[in-house]
């Protein structure tokens, strides 16, 4: 059988949604401020407001820009093991960054993130199966705070051997994050030929570029890293409240980073993403796992798909912010409909509207992860599997749990869970009536004790180190 | 018969803003004008009048922000129209408290910061936007000049939040901190926070910044 799709949007309206992002770049424009990001555009024709540092983009800029990026990437790892080959129809699951509080493991007490934290956060990661790439989860509050991503990085890089996730944090940033790869990686050419690391841009809504970001992502792009783009609108907010409309401002400025990317070195590897999301009119919050927010994601990936593409986007995000059960509808909702609508790269894995991270919480997504792509891989339909001679055999009254058929099949046709509950009352009672957060827990300090990585050398972990203070010390105002 | 007319005009303003209506804010603002009202009779019995309604049914949750804030809108409108002759009429408009606000240097983040200006405004302060990515000095020239009762410093990153304590130190150096509130917010600030760099409030979203600002104000 095919892979499963989910589509909202018809061809003609993935078609009227380009055109109007077409016409906000050309019409409205989007604010670069960044003096070399302007003379880029205007060496190309758009039209550029070097005061305000508005630049207005015509059609055939963006269609050629389109047209340069790469249908595939490859988001090496570390460990060649976990390398993620991204084609057209990749769905992999992964996390986000930049929260700032965990739910401590041992009392469920919500407090500030410290870099052990994260440390052990992204072991926890490491060790689960499902999830395959990585942002730094928390930022440390332990740390400098204006060298907060140096430290992250380092830490991250240290405990994880599968792909991780920079941002595109200054022109400064950037090389910093490259100095850290090449440290592992024996030098920036071999980092180059199989980079496991990657950055981030993020554009704010509406239609203006944060200078630290773009500066950073113009230098990722001159250096020849891959960059996923997004934008974050917030519908009803700095977005239209009209899900058609917060989608062509969000695929507008998604367009205007990437058309930027491609100018700056045609065919750089991007990633088409978003982070698009609604504003919650009773108390003015932001909420990260809405329907709407489920209805967004298989549009983001269709609109990637049109622009051939791949794709990112934000999910399994929780407003929710303990693990209980709103957690878990958010968590499956979000990932289902991103997996069955096709988003190649899908990130998140935070709870509290992305405050707070739960290294146990992370064995419960694995979970959701793990149940998620089962369904998104279907079934087979052939004489084998209608199993009609198996039918005949065990006949009326049969019990197949004895024919080999059954032994053969089982493993790829039924998923078998790893935490979840499935014993009987008595059974669950005798086990002290645990619910998933306390089963998750135990297995998340399991994984502490006894999950191991081939480590860093010491030499190199100390060069991460000392890139991270550097930068402390540059960045730190006295 | 004059009287009369007035309390309709006074009623017609207090209606424009119940219905969200700015267009007949601005026309009826401009009538009001042209047959000389009180502006701040037109303010105070008119405009405001309509918002404390407005903002009964926010607190009651039969509305929801959008209403709020375009209610909001249309009453600045009319504001706007009216105050230019406030002087000739002599009085001065009343407000709770004067508020200076900005998103701190490195952060060009605008969003939060101008629906809780939106919503300060809405309550009854008076706004003054500094903007984005606005330097420690420029916060502590504002306080100066403009003796603000309040400095809202906004900021969205862990990376940039250090600048509110900069901002709070540079105050304090210049021996203004004794003579402004001042409040924090941001997606990565939290009360821990807010205390550890000795602002004076915070609170976790725009609603709650308006009632924070308040006790505040009448802690003062």
């Amino acid at each position: 059988m095919a892979q499963p799709k989910l589509e909202f949007l018809t061809a003609e309206e993935v078609e009227s949604i380009h055109l109007t992002s077409l016409k906000i770049l050309e019409e409205t424009g989007v604010i670069f401020p960044v003096k070399e990001a302007l003379g880029v555009f205007h060496e190309r024709g758009a039209k550029v407001n070097h005061e305000t540092g508005l630049v207005k983009i015509p059609p055939d800029i963006v269609e050629e820009a389109i047209a340069k990026v790469p249908p595939q990437v490859t988001l090496f790892a570390r460990d060649p093991k976990y390398d993620v080959p991204v084609q057209k129809d990749t769905v992999t699951f992964g996390t986000i960054g930049n929260a700032t509080h965990v739910l401590d493991l041992e009392t469920g007490e919500r407090r500030r993130a410290t870099n052990r934290d994260l440390a052990d956060i992204t072991r926890v990661i490491d060790a689960c199966q499902n999830i395959l790439h990585l942002e730094p989860q928390v930022t440390p509050q332990d740390v400098p705070k204006e060298a907060s991503y140096q430290y992250s990085w380092a830490t991250t890089l240290k405990n994880t051997v599968k792909h991780v996730r920079l941002s595109a944090h200054g022109k400064d940033g950037v090389q910093d994050g490259i100095k850290m790869g090449s440290a592992i990686a024996g030098g920036q050419q071999a980092l180059k030929t199989k980079p496991f690391i990657s950055f981030m841009a993020l554009i704010p809504s509406p239609l203006a570029h944060d200078p630290t970001v773009c500066e950073g992502f113009m230098e990722a792009a001159r250096l020849g890293f891959p960059i996923w783009f997004e934008s974050g609108p917030v519908a009803g907010a700095s977005a239209p409240v009209t899900l058609a409309g917060a989608l062509a401002l969000n695929n507008a400025e998604v367009l205007s980073g990437i058309v930027l990317a491609q100018l700056v070195r045609p065919g750089t590897p991007v990633i088409y993403g978003s982070f698009l999301r609604i504003m919650d009119m009773r108390t003015g919050n932001v909420s990260i796992s809405s329907p709407e927010f489920c209805i967004f994601r298989p549009c983001i990936a269709s609109l990637a798909r049109y622009y051939k593409m791949p794709s990112w986007a934000g999910v399994m995000l929780n407003d929710a912010k303990i693990i209980d059960c709103q957690a878990g509808y958010e968590k499956a909702l979000s990932a289902l409909m991103s997996a069955l609508g096709g988003v190649n790269l899908l990130c998140g894995m935070q709870l509290d509207n992305e405050h707070i991270v739960s290294a146990e919480d992370m064995v419960v997504n694995d979970e959701i992860v793990g149940a998620v792509l089962r369904i998104l891989r279907g079934f087979d339909v052939n004489k084998e599997t209608l199993a009609l001679e198996v039918i005949d055999e065990i006949g009326p009254r049969g019990v197949f749990l004895r024919s080999r058929h059954t032994m053969d099949h089982y493993r790829r046709e039924l998923w078998s869970p790893s935490i979840t509950e499935r014993s009987t009352w008595t059974e669950w009672k005798a086990k002290g009536e645990p619910d998933m957060w306390k089963v998750a827990r135990e297995r998340t300090k399991k994984i502490l004790k006894t999950h191991e990585r081939e480590p860093l050398s010491h030499q190199v972990a100390s060069e991460l180190d000392a890139i991270a203070r550097q930068a402390a010390k540059r960045l730190v105002k006295t | 018969m004059k009287r009369n007319f007035e309390a309709k005009i006074l009623k017609d303003l207090t209606l424009a803003v119940e219905n969200y209506d700015s267009q007949a804010v601005e026309s009826i603002c401009n009538t009001a004008i042209a047959q000389n009202l009180d502006p701040v009779q037109g303010i105070e019995e008119g405009l405001a009048k309509g918002m404390e309604e407005v903002s009964r049914k926010f607190e009651a949750e039969e509305i929801f922000l959008p209403e709020l804030i375009v209610a909001g809108e249309a009453m600045k409108k009319g504001i706007r129209i009216l105050e230019p002759h406030l002087e000739a009429s002599r009085k001065e408009r009343k407000n709770i408290g004067k508020v200076v606000m900005g998103t701190v240097a490195g952060d060009v983040h605008d969003l939060g910061k101008q629906i809780v200006s939106l919503l300060f405004f809405i309550a009854g302060f008076e706004i003054q936007d500094l903007g984005i990515n606005v330097p420690a000095e420029r916060f502590v020239e504002a306080v100066r000049k403009l003796q603000p009762d309040m400095l809202g410093l906004s900021a969205l990153m862990t990376t940039t939040i250090p600048q509110q304590k900069h901002v709070i130190d540079a105050l304090r150096s210049h021996h203004l901190r004794e003579k402004v509130v001042v409040m924090v917010g941001g997606a990565a600030t939290d009360e821990e926070w807010a205390e550890e760099i000795g602002a004076d409030g915070w609170a976790p979203n725009a609603v709650l910044a308006v009632k924070e600002a308040k006790a505040l104000m009448r802690r003062e």
